[in-house]
């Protein structure tokens, strides 16, 4: 942990509205990107946002910097808060939903992820939107993001072998929807 | 060994990694005010929270005190039996009162059936005028007797129906401050004990002083 971080964390724990405003400017641009892309109307996204960074005011004083970088236990926060909300106050959406009919091999995941095509890339874009939030949030976290398993288990508050698996199980269930796509 | 394999994966999806940079270019961006109202609100609700942190405990502290006051029973059940005497004085008086209201009824009623029976009174007092009054005083008197005997039979129904009146809490509830005070006696009482109590201590001190005295004398 830098200087200036412990020297935030210090000011945010005093209440000090210098330290407030240094910690939005620093992350509440990512936090923002998190929410929105979880919460697509941004009314929603806002509302969110505000939530997320008071809990982090009130909360501060729990940060274990042993456990997590101050950004990725604040990107827990923005997770859980995203979700709850999805499941408070959205209407439920039906999202495409795994199921064992036709085996893809590794190898023809492989392919379609790989070589690099424009129109795939399309098309994977298409195929996002059919996945559940969550799904969607983690593929963005491992590939976007470039965040390691540990701090994505710790941001869904789940196991790093878990999340492999998950990161697996999207992996294949995106190339179904590009198949289901293309036909 | 999962992670490593994965990281080889983030790495060959070239694709997804594209797909997915695309995707987060074409997101809404963040409102260029969205940290001044967040700052704001943040304000207002430390001036809030301040407010919130003090009422609760006040509304605690007033219904535990409520709580105290209702629940905690009463010192000393005497000035209740008071109370009763009292309102049992009152009753009697009451009936007293009535039996005098009834006693004059019944010679008010005694006189006018007598007037109705006794056409022939008024003929009397031309003849005797001198006698007429002993007439009305003998009258009178026959009157109260009838009157006393129909009271007398009368009295016991209300002095039982007076006693056997149980008095609730509704007629004399014990919260009010008033049924919570001493009676002059319990408080002379209370004065005689004490004085009982130091003359007791001083023979006693005075008795303990003698002892001492034997002692230091034998010495």
């Amino acid at each position: 942990m830098t200087k200036s971080d412990i020297d935030l964390i210090a000011g945010l724990r005093k209440r000090d509205p210098k330290a407030q405003q240094t910690m939005l400017d620093r992350f509440g641009r990512d936090v923002f990107a998190q929410v929105v892309r979880l919460i697509p109307v941004v009314e929603n996204a806002e509302e969110v946002y505000q939530d997320v960074f008071i809990k982090v005011f009130d909360n501060i004083q729990r940060y274990d910097s042993d456990r997590s970088s101050l950004k990725t236990w604040i990107s827990r926060i923005a997770y859980n808060e995203s979700i709850s909300f999805l499941r408070k106050k959205s209407t439920p959406m039906i999202y495409f939903e795994d199921y064992d009919g036709e085996a893809l091999s590794d190898e023809e995941v492989d392919e379609t992820f790989g070589h690099a095509n424009k129109e795939t890339v399309q098309l994977i874009r298409a195929a996002l939107k059919h996945l559940p939030p969550e799904e969607r949030a983690l593929i963005t976290m491992f590939y976007y993001e470039e965040m390691s398993l540990k701090d994505i288990a710790f941001v869904t508050e789940s196991l790093p072998t878990t999340i492999a698996s998950k990161l697996s199980r999207t992996r294949k269930k995106l190339c179904r929807i590009i198949k289901m796509l293309q036909s | 060994m999962k992670e490593d394999i994965l990281d080889t994966l983030r790495q060959q999806d070239a694709n997804l990694r594209d797909a997915i940079q695309e995707e987060e270019k074409a997101l809404p961006q963040m409102p260029a005010d969205l940290n001044a109202r967040l700052m704001q609100r943040v304000g207002s609700d430390s001036s809030v929270r301040k407010h919130r942190t003090i009422w609760p405990w006040i509304a605690a502290a007033c219904v535990t005190a409520l709580i105290a006051v209702y629940l905690t029973p009463p010192k000393d059940v005497t000035p209740h039996q008071d109370v009763v005497a009292k309102v049992e004085q009152k009753t009697e008086k009451t009936v007293a009162d009535s039996q005098e209201s009834r006693l004059a009824d019944i010679n008010q009623a005694k006189t006018i059936e007598d007037a109705q029976q006794k056409p022939a009174a008024p003929i009397r007092h031309k003849h005797v005028a001198s006698k007429q009054p002993v007439v009305v005083e003998e009258e009178l008197l026959l009157a109260q007797e009838t009157a006393e005997n129909a009271l007398a039979e009368e009295i016991p129904i209300h002095t039982e129906e007076t006693a056997s009146a149980t008095l609730t809490e509704r007629d004399i509830p014990i919260t009010r401050p008033e049924n919570l005070k001493y009676t002059p006696e319990e408080i002379a009482l209370m004065k005689q004990q004490a004085t009982e109590a130091y003359l007791k201590w001083v023979q006693l001190e005075l008795e303990i002083s003698k002892y001492n005295l034997e002692q230091t004398a034998q010495q």
